[in-house]
């Protein structure tokens, strides 16, 4: 297994309801009372370019590390508006040359998600590698630990990932056919629970070698990602293992990268949706792996299930609750449906906080774990 | 380190389900065998005809080859085009259905990771599945990801390789490096020791990602042709592979004749 903790700095992340990865924070800690389901877009396309900008913004590297710097977009559909209107223009073809000349011209043409990564590389001017992971609802997480291999391995001495979906027109129409969205709110774990909510967001952090890091500022405490795992459940497209293999899978391999025991593990933010099934697997998982029973929060009751982004901005929100030294509770939980379980509700609960770990699972029964500790200086 | 990893069987075949484009491992392949046992229920069937094509490869590919090795198998696949035949799908049914009747089970593969997720149910891989795109760089580049993950020794095997739809409207637009089939280009790799009783016929000596604007340009192509040729020629002598993209990525990899 590869031990070589990488750090993660200059998080940043944005949704179409907050405008930074501190104001996401901020009411996590006191979750509004009302959530939307949808997020609303006026413009997609705009929502995805202005979401993506703005996350990458705030996480570059100065200039002069900008030169070899990789760039990995971890997505599931990348500008989902541009798939939109070159697939209706195929089946217009009449039109169908005109809309795609169009689309290429503007790097907004599905030709597709690379054309995302390419117009995003060169607006930033990010010279190394550039790729895009897609591995469903797991792409933030994949991201962050292709980055994270990609130092290790000398590939480049940083990377910056970023994550961005938009929960547009299509895939609002496709997560109701499937009837997994809520018709009330998004309640993780709770007994009322229906189902998911649906949010738009973006995320990006640089990943580097402890000797490629530029000098922080004095007291600035460092987040390291110390290990990963991955797995596949190999059971269904679109359910998870119900036994929770997979993520148990890759919550063991992570740890052991990590070079940690589960007693070791401070609090657990969990992928939570809000599904039946999704949040019974989940429970099933910690069970299985904790006998200390971390305290287990969730966000998506608070920004949504934001698909390939979630993996990236939640393990942002992880890296702050590693400096906060706080637990935010899990946004929409009231009555949990199992009690048994440590869940942080209500309030955020303040606690020594040296590792946490951070789960992931999507379509294809695809599982992804990380495992992020604090620097002993960083801790308060 | 980069020594030890081995192809130990490829194979290639165009989208027209006529013409194999590769072989098995150092042996051509004549034919194709029928697809596996038909999948009847609408929620079942596999992505499209490449999805389709892929479980076949694999099937090939993965034959002899021990349960408990599959488990812990990863996959590792590029695309440039993802899932563009089932977008397309579930695009009809939302206009058909004026947004209020879609097909969930065409939603559900509009992933570009819905083969990946395919292969390693039908053949119960429990490895980390892993889908890239970097232009027409994406299969090399999906290859040189297996390389890294099994260096770094978190896998041993790996079931990787490239797929791609034809698109028309990029075809329309494009000239001269245009692939005109769609393609699927499977291969297994990994350690000598994972597979003892395999014989490797591809030794991968060396991988690596770099960027070059030099190849930042609007130019496409689908890379599993060149890339198939390439592993032909490898099976007899050295072979320096250079994937270039129109994202300005650029994958190269040198092969060897084991």
């Amino acid at each position: 297994m590869t031990k070589s903790p990488v750090q993660l700095t200059s998080f940043s992340a944005c949704t179409s309801e907050y405008s930074s990865l501190e104001h996401i924070f901020e009411a996590w800690l006191t979750p509004p009372a009302k959530v939307p389901l949808f997020p609303e877009h006026a413009d997609e396309s705009f929502a995805w370019k202005s979401l993506v900008d703005k996350a990458m913004e705030s996480a570059l590297p100065v200039e002069k590390y900008r030169r070899d710097c990789g760039f990995i977009l971890a997505t599931t559909k990348g500008d989902i508006a541009a798939l939109e209107a070159t697939l209706d223009a195929e089946d217009n073809k009449k039109t169908g040359v005109n809309d795609v000349l169009r689309n290429l011209d503007g790097h907004r043409g599905y030709g597709g998600i690379s054309q995302c990564v390419q117009a995003l590389g060169d607006r930033f001017q990010l010279h190394g590698p550039r790729f895009c992971v897609s591995t469903a609802c797991t792409s933030g997480l994949v991201g962050l630990m292709e980055a994270a291999m990609m130092v290790s391995a000398g590939d480049a001495p940083r990377v910056l990932v970023c994550a961005g979906d938009i929960a547009g027109r299509f895939v609002r129409d496709g997560f109701l056919s499937l009837k997994a969205v809520s018709s009330t709110a998004c309640r993780p774990f709770d007994v009322c629970r229906d189902g998911l909510a649906l949010g738009s967001a973006a995320a990006a952090c640089l990943v580097q070698r402890v000797e490629n890091k530029p000098k922080e500022k004095q007291g600035q405490s460092t987040v390291f990602l110390a290990g990963w795992g991955i797995s596949s459940d190999a059971v269904h497209m679109t359910a998870p293992d119900r036994r929770a293999g997979g993520l148990i899978r890759a919550i063991r391999e992570a740890l052991a990268m990590a070079d940690v025991d589960p007693g070791q593990i401070d609090a657990v933010l969990l992928h939570g949706t809000g599904t039946s099934y999704n949040d019974a697997m989940e429970t099933v998982a910690m069970r299985e792996i904790f006998s200390h029973r971390p305290p287990l929060t969730a966000v998506k009751g608070l920004i949504g299930h934001t698909l390939g982004a979630s993996g990236l901005l939640e393990a942002a929100l992880a890296g702050r609750m590693l400096q906060r030294q706080i637990v935010p509770p899990i946004a929409g939980l009231r009555t949990p449906e199992y009690p048994d379980m440590s869940w942080v509700r209500a309030a955020p609960r303040h606690q020594p906080l040296q590792t946490i770990l951070k789960t992931a699972s999507g379509f294809g029964g695809m599982n992804a774990a990380v495992v992020l500790t604090l620097s002993n200086a960083g801790r308060s | 380190m980069e020594d030890d990893i081995f192809v130990f069987r490829w194979i290639a075949q165009d989208g027209s389900d006529k013409n194999v484009v590769g072989g098995m491992g150092t042996q051509p392949v004549e034919k194709i065998p029928p697809p596996l046992p038909c999948r009847t229920g609408v929620a079942e069937r596999p992505a499209g005809p490449l999805g389709e094509q892929a479980r076949r490869l694999a099937g090939l590919i993965l034959r002899n080859v021990p349960a408990e090795d599959k488990q812990a198998m990863a996959v590792f696949l590029g695309t440039m085009m993802g899932a563009w035949e089932e977008d397309r799908i579930f695009q009809r049914s939302r206009k058909s259905g004026a947004g209020k009747y879609c097909s969930p089970a065409a939603f559900s593969r509009t992933l570009p990771s819905t083969v990946a997720a395919e292969l390693a149910i039908e053949f119960g891989m429990q490895g980390p599945l892993l889908v890239f795109t970097a232009g027409a760089a994406s299969g090399p580049l999906a290859m040189i990801r297996a390389t890294r993950w099994i260096q770094s020794g978190n896998i041993s095997l790996a079931l990787a390789g490239a797929l791609d739809w034809s698109y028309p409207g990029i075809r329309r637009r494009m000239t001269g490096a245009i692939s005109n089939d769609s393609r699927t280009l499977l291969c297994l790799i990994g350690r000598r020791s994972a597979l003892p009783r395999i014989h490797p016929v591809i030794q991968i000596k060396q991988g690596r990602l770099k960027y070059s604007p030099d190849e930042n340009s609007h130019s496409m192509d689908t890379s599993i042709a060149p890339l198939a040729d390439a592993f032909r020629r490898a099976c007899a002598q050295r072979v320096h592979i250079q994937g270039k993209s129109g994202i300005g990525t650029v994958c190269q990899m040198i092969l060897e004749p084991v």
